[in-house]
């Protein structure tokens, strides 16, 4: 597959010619295959969705199985997280990462600490490592976004603020999840 | 009335003895006869077993299975009673739909798996085929592939694009599709069939062993060719076994979670247990899921009173303890094809998926192919020196494995004896409790002990203890089968002949049928011992930070696409499945389901 053949928006992907070749997780076995598709159904609707299923996507189940899929060669192209993505490809997988145009959904993975935690200090101190600027580079590191100011994504990807973003909130995500996937099952079958 | 007094002392018919007794107890007239009379009917310490196999049986079978069904006919708020989980349960036809293909999947399994083993099983027993090591040596490489590591093995070697058989075919005839499309029904069944038919070879083979050719060679003295005499006596002599075999294949099959998880959910199509794991999945439905358990519980019921219903009609002793010569036959060229259609089957099962799983286990990045600057042995070492709990998960596999194969053993064969040699009133209905977990998919039988033992005052959620108990009830219904098997082929005149020379029960047991038994039992001890170290289904919803076994191990890394350690895992753990098998096999002096060269 030659680099000007790669998708370049989410809709790239309802091409005939990828048909059979799609992947994508399961929304009810990924949380972050869920987000993605209530991202994508806020910005183009569930016809999105039935338009997809009509090109035979292969749908594994977390988010990570598409990069499985694609470094076997039996899909082409799919969905999955950008830090999943570097990962493979600083193993020497033969794949490349595409930054949608048409928008990036967000896989926040948000921490918090227990009424009843046994050590909150040491909880806590954690967490403000968390949001400290060695973390944050640290992280760049297999393709994960920093989120603190002034620290510059892993290299050769574009920065956060460059990029559009489908934004959601949490209660958007709570309540439409379970909901997406019954929809998800009516569609796709499982 | 004489035979009151004369059989309790010879003990030579157990079921006259019994109604015997029970008619004593009950009639009134009994409390005149003479003191001497009621003197030779002692307090039997046979009935504080019964209550022991009973109090187990209740814990590990009818408690978690009550919680069940109980839990199916609840409203989950209230606690009032409600039939509205089953009308949810069959609300939808895609459920239905779910409950279909299973159906479909164990029948075609089952059917595949016959033609699989048998003719195999026939070959390695009663023919002269050459390289019978080898054949069983690779049937024993497949039964302890666990299924879901041969089902990523064939999604490497069918998946419709990438699989090496399609490249391969893609590449030799110039055509634009694969042949093969693992992703489909028929790939499911198939490679289902693949790592299940070994279970039937097993059942099979061990009752061909036992048929003595005394028959066979009445059969060709009358004239009979050699396959008239394999099809109207030989093999309707082992039928109970085959058709044993084939129900437990049928309901092993329907209740198989890991190669549907990897197979049916990219296909885009459910069975029972990935339907299951819908309603486990948030937010849990463990009422409805129940209720959607329940008729496979049904049919299983069914199914076992059949296989019951044919093996009685069919009273079959093998084995006599009179000796009876055993030879195998002759079947000149055929020998040749036997083996190459024996060789066919293992390729499949065992050698190719091997190759491409150990492509995986020895490369950096598995999708890079067979080259040398691709070849690392660090996913074995990461494995066992780098990884957090890759080496504990492998150490808690084999304890809770061993644990759970002991106490299946002893419950079963205690059962099993109780059952045959009718010692005890209601032993049918401790044999039937034993083989009922098998209707019980690993992930239900998860949720129920999950209801049953999770809350106090048990609190055994995610203890090695509640591993091992649901371990070995998965797999009572293996070790009672396989104990029960070993007890009919010894016919009861051996231990008749140790009672009438004056001996008593447990002297029959400990000098007659303790060596008979001995090694088969070890056999039966490693046909629970083997699946339950890759036990999948019912470690899933149980396991915790510190019990997490192998299987669940595989099944995380494959969903983390870690496929190089995943296949060096699956490595160690036919290894080390490899090593015990050959300790056995030292210890025995035959392997576990083979007998050695007559």
């Amino acid at each position: 597959m030659k680099p000007e053949d790669a998708p370049r928006a989410w809709t790239d992907m309802l091409d005939p010619k990828w048909k059979g070749r799609v992947a994508t997780g399961h929304p009810a076995f990924s949380g972050c295959t869920g987000t993605w598709a209530l991202g994508v159904k806020k910005v183009h609707g569930w016809t999105f969705f039935e338009n997809l299923a009509k090109n035979n996507p292969r749908i594994g189940r977390s988010a990570v199985d598409p990069m499985t899929l694609i470094i076997a060669g039996e899909c082409l192209v799919g969905v999955s997280s950008a830090n999943n993505a570097y990962a493979s490809i600083d193993k020497g997988n033969p794949i490349g990462v595409v930054h949608p145009s048409d928008g990036l959904v967000l896989c926040v993975t948000p921490s918090a600490i227990p009424a009843h935690a046994p050590h909150p200090n040491a909880a806590r101190l954690f967490m403000e490592w968390m949001l400290s600027p060695d973390y944050a580079r640290m992280i760049t590191g297999d393709g994960s976004e920093p989120i603190l100011e002034g620290i510059a994504p892993r290299p050769g990807m574009p920065a956060l603020a460059d990029q559009k973003v489908i934004p959601l909130t949490v209660d958007e995500i709570r309540t439409g999840v379970p909901e997406l996937i019954e929809q998800w099952r009516e569609t796709f079958g499982n | 009335m004489g035979r009151v007094s004369a059989y309790p002392w010879i003990g030579g018919n157990d079921n006259a003895t019994i109604t015997i007794r029970a008619k004593c107890r009950e009639d009134p007239l009994s409390a005149g006869l003479p003191k001497i009379r009621r003197r030779s009917l002692p307090f039997d310490p046979l009935i504080i077993l019964w209550i022991v196999l009973a109090a187990a049986l209740v814990i590990l079978v009818v408690n978690p299975l009550f919680r069940l069904v109980q839990t199916s006919l609840q409203d989950t708020d209230t606690g009032a009673f409600t039939w509205m989980n089953y009308v949810t349960a069959y609300s939808r036809p895609r459920y239905i739909t779910a409950m279909l293909n299973s159906l479909r999947l164990g029948a075609g399994v089952t059917v595949l798996c016959l033609l699989f083993a048998v003719p195999i099983a026939w070959a390695v027993s009663r023919t002269d085929m050459p390289g019978k090591g080898i054949i069983r040596f690779l049937v024993l490489g497949a039964f302890v592939t666990p299924p879901y590591l041969g089902a990523i093995g064939w999604i490497l070697l069918a998946g419709p694009n990438s699989g090496w058989l399609n490249r391969i075919w893609m590449g030799l005839t110039g055509a634009q599709e694969g042949l093969f499309n693992i992703y489909s029904f028929g790939g499911l069944t198939f490679n289902i069939a693949i790592y299940s038919f070994p279970y039937l070879f097993i059942f099979t083979t061990a009752a061909l062993d036992l048929v003595s050719s005394e028959m066979e060679d009445a059969a060709n003295i009358l004239g009979a060719g050699i396959l008239r005499t394999t099809l109207r006596v030989t093999l309707p002599m082992a039928l109970p076994a085959i058709l044993g075999g084939a129900i437990v294949t049928f309901l092993e099959a329907i209740a198989l979670f890991g190669s549907p998880a990897l197979i049916a959910i990219p296909a885009r199509f459910n069975v029972v247990t990935t339907q299951l794991l819908q309603f486990f999945s948030q937010p849990i439905r463990a009422e409805v899921a129940a209720a959607y358990a329940v008729p496979l519980l049904l049919i299983t019921v069914v199914m076992f009173g059949l296989q019951r219903q044919l093996v009685r009609r069919r009273g079959f002793v093998a084995l006599t303890g009179k000796g009876g010569e055993r030879r195998v036959m002759e079947i000149g060229p055929w020998r040749w094809v036997m083996l190459g259609y024996a060789l066919f089957i293992l390729c499949l099962a065992v050698l190719l998926p091997y190759i491409v799983l150990g492509q995986a286990a020895l490369s950096k990045a598995w999708g890079r192919g067979f080259s040398l600057d691709n070849l690392t042995l660090h996913n074995f070492t990461y494995l066992l020196f780098e990884h957090d709990t890759a080496a504990r998960s492998v150490m808690n596999s084999f304890t809770y494995a061993a644990a759970a194969a002991c106490i299946a053993i002893t419950l079963g064969l205690s059962i099993a004896y109780i059952a045959s040699r009718r010692l005890l009133p209601f032993s049918g209905v401790l044999s039937f409790l034993c083989m009922a977990p098998f209707v019980v998919p690993g992930i239900v039988l998860a949720i129920a002990f999950y209801a049953a033992y999770a809350p106090p005052p048990f609190a055994l959620y995610g203890t090695a203890t509640i591993l091992i108990l649901a371990f070995a009830t998965r797999f009572l219904p293996v070790g009672y089968s396989a104990a029960d098997a070993a007890i009919r082929a010894i016919n009861p005149e051996m231990e008749e002949a140790v009672r009438i020379l004056g001996g008593g029960r447990l002297t029959a047991i400990r000098q007659v049928m303790a060596p008979l038994m001995k090694r088969s039992l070890i056999g039966a001890w490693l046909l629970v011992f083997i699946p339950a170290t890759r036990e999948l289904s019912s470690a899933m919803f149980l396991y915790g930070p510190k019990t997490r076994t192998m299987s669940v191990m595989l099944m995380d890394m494959s969903e983390e696409g870690n496929f190089e350690s995943l296949a060096a895992l699956g490595f160690l753990l036919l290894i080390s499945t490899l090593v015990i098998v050959g300790i056995a096999t030292a210890l025995l002096g035959r392997d576990f389901m083979l007998r050695r060269e007559r």
